[in-house]
């Protein structure tokens, strides 16, 4: 066999188990949406796989005929972005501080921060904090407790800890402040790690739903994982009820996974070539 | 440029903070107002009622729809009171319970289906203590729920809880394929040996001409670890007061190992798996998916479920089987006759979810006062139905409903608007023979069969026994115990006939070792203290 054909029979070999896995990750999602275009009957029957059954569009329009589902939507949109921005400006800064050396203690001010990684307060103190901050069923009470992610954080500051200080210190010679330094210097030569942070911190807000559960209950203030959470858990028909309930069927609450999923989804693309790189970028420079 | 740039960039970023922040505070004032209201006389108070929020899609808004607005209209109107609602996720409602009664944040009136919650509440001390009130403001309500039913609501003598009243107390039901036995020539089983038999006919005719034939479709659900009334045939009928309240401690839908009769419902059951008349994948179908899609597609003989199971329109499994299978048809039925020739079925008990004041409350007395104006047949009937003429017509004495709540505004998230009407579990009509008739109407397409379910499932009915005080270790136990009942149950249906027996008494050795003889014995300790006199 020649090395050119050994390649590729690797190459191929690769091919499909990169094809296999591929589809391993997709099929959930093509269940749920082939489920949301299916007839309730087909579903619950076990006879949708990976494409729709008695096609129809009825749950979508249930699913965006909703006022509250827009609303939710477009809500979340904007938490997610102000809380991506407003969180990566306060790990930056951060970051960027605690990554010089000549910033004294540090090792102390770093060891507190890790400290909140092992333990935190509890549930119950979290709340009565937020209660007190007067904070609760507002919009700040999902932005301000989780506004800096420590691991984020140390992310970032093992990426500005990388970069050639000789850069920084020719900055200086020419005549750079600090604030200079980062915003002119350091930032335009980290937008990976910042395009991976921001997502981090955007999909964990798209996602997260425990906050909002505890510390709202205005329904003007429910983020969409809210909504889905109640959406889909609702359709267990709860011992306590012993009638017919009326519950959403399954393809309304597929489609409205759809509705929740697909936005966070768009968003990867765009910010793909820095996810990769950023992650590794951080990672292994030594 | 770059500087530039940047500074921009950061412009804007300030920009959307300080714009949301607008938003947020907009919504907080229109919130506010809507809770503030008009008149601003020093007597005029607002009242928080927790509300279920359920999520469902094109619900309206649950603290400003018809509904709220009819009960501030009125209500409201004549107690000088707003009524402000606060929405609470039924999925997750002890737990945002817990949260709110810990910090003092809860509502004027919350609510809950969970004694033992009810209890720690009540024994914590974070309850108000009802009495004095209800004497003074509760004139009405005492009369509606009457003796029988606030006693649901009394710890240690004193009244901490009002239950609601549940109007449909029976539990399961048995269906049957009413087309096979019509193709087999075959009547409807009425003993467990005609119904065994039964099972064995339509394995070997298979009637259906499905592939993979199940004459009895069986999940064993974590949740719902039980043999419906399977062991009510095998239970001897002449049990004494105190065996039924110490042993039979654990709703149909769970098990009661120590139950006379219940191991023999367990051979019953082993035998039928032996001989591949049951699903063969009972103990993994943990969520009954595969159990509904097996009858949905025709290939279950015989199974039982929830009273209405196969009615309710989620998941639908009556409407996917007629279509699946034209010509298909389900019926109720009873064979699970004991020695005395009855079929006695435990049932829910006669009270609904536990309505509480919390002890940091103001308004006492307005919530009271509240509870007693929905006790008023006319407020109750409004709430879940709406308006005659429009949302419904009056057929018969029953209330019919016109579609109007379905959808907007007036969209109820739940049948006869129970989220509201807190005081009622299900439709109250003041008369059982009307609610009968009301029920079916709420299951569009089967009235006629769901008021034969009614009737067939409510045979012999019985409620669980009333205990005054709840089971402090079953609280502590209950959960771990559900768990090791559901794997007993699944190592017992799939163990060699010859070998169940003393499997079972060392199965039940372990249970009562991990926490079954502490529940047992409080349960003796607890009736003997209720019964002495």
């Amino acid at each position: 066999m020649s090395q050119k054909l050994r390649n590729r029979v690797f190459d191929y070999t690769a091919a499909f188990i990169v094809l296999i896995a591929v589809f391993v990750c997709l099929v959930p999602f093509l269940y749920v949406l082939s489920a949301s275009l299916s007839s309730n009957r087909a579903i619950i029957s076990q006879l949708v796989t990976i494409y729709p059954i008695d096609f129809n569009i009825e749950a979508y329009k249930v699913v965006f005929t909703d006022a509250g589902m827009l609303y939710s939507l477009f809500y979340t949109v904007i938490l997610v972005l102000v809380y991506a921005l407003l969180a990566l400006t306060v790990t930056v800064l951060a970051a960027y501080a605690l990554s010089r050396k000549r910033l004294k203690g540090r090792k102390v001010i770093l060891l507190v921060m890790v400290f909140t990684m092992y333990f935190s307060g509890g549930l119950i103190p979290d709340y009565m904090l937020v209660k007190d901050l007067n904070l609760l069923n507002t919009p700040y009470a999902l932005v301000l407790p989780g506004m800096m992610s420590v691991f984020n954080m140390i992310i970032l500051k093992s990426f500005f800890e990388n970069l050639p200080e000789s850069l920084e210190e020719a900055a200086y010679l020419d005549g750079c402040n600090d604030l200079q330094v980062l915003l002119q210097i350091m930032l335009p030569l980290s937008k990976p790690a910042l395009a991976t942070i921001a997502l981090l911190y955007a999909v964990f807000r798209w996602n997260y739903f425990q906050d909002a559960l505890f510390y709202i209950t205005d329904e003007n203030l429910y983020t969409i994982q809210l909504k889905l959470y109640n959406v889909i858990n609702i359709s267990q028909q709860m011992a306590g009820e012993n009638v017919n309930l009326n519950l959403p069927s399954e393809g309304l609450k597929a489609a409205s996974i759809m509705f929740g999923t697909v936005p966070i989804l768009l968003v990867y693309p765009w910010l793909q070539k820095y996810f990769v790189s950023g992650i590794t970028l951080g990672a292994t420079k030594g | 440029m770059k500087v530039k740039k940047l500074r921009s960039f950061f412009a804007s970023l300030t920009a959307l903070a300080l714009a949301t922040a607008l938003v947020g505070c907009q919504s907080n004032e229109s919130s506010g107002k809507q809770s503030g209201t008009t008149e601003d006389t020093t007597e005029h108070r607002t009242l928080t009622v927790e509300v279920f929020d359920r999520g469902k899609p094109g619900q309206p808004d649950l603290n400003n729809n018809y509904w709220t607005k009819y009960i501030n209209e009125t209500f409201g109107k004549k107690y000088n009171a707003t009524v402000k609602f606060v929405p609470v996720p039924r999925t997750q409602e002890v737990d945002k319970l817990n949260v709110l009664m810990a910090a003092g944040e809860a509502p004027d009136i919350v609510f809950t289906y969970n004694q033992g919650v009810v209890y720690n509440y009540a024994q914590q001390g974070g309850l108000a203590e009802l009495d004095s009130a209800l004497k003074e403001h509760g004139s009405t309500l005492t009369n509606y729920l009457g003796e029988d039913l606030l006693k649901y609501g009394k710890f240690n003598g004193k009244q901490y809880a009002i239950p609601g009243k549940r109007t449909v107390l029976l539990g399961m039901n048995t269906f049957i394929r009413k087309d096979w036995l019509d193709k087999l020539g075959l009547p409807v089983p009425t003993t467990p040996e005609e119904f065994y038999n039964t099972m064995v006919a339509f394995k070997e005719k298979n009637p259906g001409n499905v592939s993979g034939v199940i004459p009895y479709g069986y999940a064993l659900q974590p949740a719902y670890p039980g043999l419906g009334y399977i062991p009510e045939a095998f239970k001897p009928s002449d049990l004494s007061e105190k065996e039924f309240a110490t042993l039979q401690t654990s709703p149909g839908y769970q098990d009661n190992w120590n139950l006379p009769g219940f191991k023999q419902a367990v051979q019953y059951m082993n035998k039928m798996y032996n001989e591949g008349l049951i699903s063969q994948g009972f103990a993994t179908d943990k969520d009954a998916k595969q159990l509904d899609a097996d009858v949905s597609n025709g290939k279950v003989g015989a199974f039982t479920t929830n009273w209405d199971g196969p009615y309710r329109t989620a998941p639908g499994t009556l409407t996917n089987l007629k279509k699946n299978v034209p010509g298909a048809e389900l019926v109720p039925i009873d064979p699970w006759v004991n020695d005395a020739g009855n079929h006695p079925k435990a049932g829910y008990a006669p009270n609904g979810m536990y309505i509480l004041i919390p002890k940091a409350s103001k308004n006492v007395d307005l919530a009271i006062q509240y509870l007693n104006w929905m006790a008023d047949p006319e407020v109750t009937l409004f709430l879940q139905n709406g308006k005659e003429g429009e949302d419904y017509n009056m057929v018969n004495g029953v209330p019919v409903q016109t579609g109007t709540t379905n959808s907007g505004e007036k969209m109820m998230t739940v049948a006869n608007n129970l989220d509201y009407d807190i005081l009622s579990n299900g439709i109250e009509l003041g008369d059982p023979e009307k609610n009968v008739a009301a029920v079916s109407a709420g299951y569009p397409g089967f009235e006629k069969e769901v008021e034969n379910a009614l009737k067939v499932g409510s045979v012999d009915y019985y409620p669980p026994y009333y205990y005054s005080t709840p089971n402090s270790a079953d609280a502590k136990y209950n959960a771990s115990l559900k768990n090791l009942s559901a794997q007993m149950l699944a190592k017992l249906i799939a163990a060699n006939p010859s070998e169940v027996d003393s499997l079972y008494k060392t199965l039940v050795d372990q249970y009562m070792a991990q926490g079954g003889q502490a529940v047992y014995d409080e349960y003796v300790k607890n009736y003997n203290a209720q019964n002495k006199k």
